[in-house]
């Protein structure tokens, strides 16, 4: 049996470039070590699932960087993200998932920690991009892309 | 600089015995593989403690069994846990954190799941008690039982 990758779903939510003029200056940050890029990346994307499983994106918006919170609500994320749940691109498996690559992280020229890579939820891969910005002292989620990979049985 | 090892809360919330009885029996379920478990273990934990630094326990009522769902009001549940909430205790590495302990997994007379064990967290460690039952063949959160202890400087 042969299996091919079918696009899922891809959706992003980023602030434009215009909305970040109070951001912290590159030089201001220090890029987290392994273990809490781990925890950043896991977390968010567990948040980020369980706002799609249950159409409720009041959580992941609450634990979203205030500037992201500034441009975005609970409501127009729901229907952003609303691909998701259609397709049920579900990944609670996302805590406990291997990781098939991840990019060098990078503080950008707007101060944003930028992360991303592959991980393998069961039968799926899900790529990510996620971007943060310290609230006090927090790095807080301001872009999330999320792209799910499912095997396609012939 | 001394450290102490200071107990800072411990909550729960359950079900009585008496509310088991539509609670599939215990000879018609199988216990999860440890993958499984782990990705039980680790999800519902990172949700209740979003829950906790939300103070929005929706998105965790709504992933929970129907059984506590019909039993304990998402007020009732903010007030169980406020305490985590007053006291800052949140534990978002607990997605990646690494287990001190664990009781081997059992299906108890009820046909509920019991998950038991602790992990090592980055400022302290977290003790859990879970208990699951079957919703529409899902594993669902009947039960939960925390307790955080960390290190404080003085």
């Amino acid at each position: 049996m042969k299996s091919i990758r079918a696009n899922l779903t891809t959706h992003i939510i980023a602030l434009s470039a215009l909305g970040i003029a109070w951001m912290s200056p590159a030089l201001a940050t220090e890029i987290p070590d392994d273990h809490a890029r781990d925890v950043l990346i896991r977390s968010t994307l567990s948040t980020f699932n369980d706002a799609n499983m249950t159409n409720n994106y009041s959580v992941f918006f609450a634990k979203s960087a205030k500037e992201l919170q500034a441009l975005i609500g609970p409501e127009k994320m729901s229907a952003a993200f609303e691909v998701f749940r259609r397709n049920r691109g579900f990944f609670e498996n996302v805590v406990t998932a291997e990781y098939e690559s991840s990019e060098k992280p990078v503080i950008d020229k707007d101060g944003g920690l930028v992360l991303a890579g592959v991980l393998k939820v069961d039968d799926m891969d899900v790529t990510y991009n996620l971007k943060f910005l310290p609230n006090d002292n927090v790095w807080k989620v301001v872009g999330i892309n999320v792209n799910v990979n499912r095997p396609k049985k012939l | 600089m001394t450290i102490l090892d200071t107990r800072f809360f411990t909550a729960a919330v359950a079900l009585l015995g008496v509310s088991m009885l539509a609670i599939a029996p215990a000879a018609a379920v199988e216990i999860p593989g440890d993958h499984a478990q782990d990705a039980l273990i680790r999800s519902t934990l990172a949700r209740f403690n979003d829950a906790n630094m939300a103070n929005d326990y929706s998105v965790f009522m709504a992933n929970a069994s129907q059984q506590l769902q019909t039993q304990v009001p998402l007020e009732k549940m903010a007030a169980a846990f406020e305490g985590f909430r007053k006291n800052h205790v949140f534990f978002e590495d607990v997605v990646a954190a690494k287990y001190a302990s664990h009781e081997k997994a059992v299906i108890d007379k009820d046909g509920a799941l019991v998950l038991v064990g602790a992990m090592n967290l980055d400022k302290g460690d977290l003790k859990y008690n879970l208990r699951f039952v079957q919703n529409d063949n899902v594993w669902k959160l009947l039960f939960i039982n925390v307790d955080v202890s960390g290190k404080k400087q003085n």
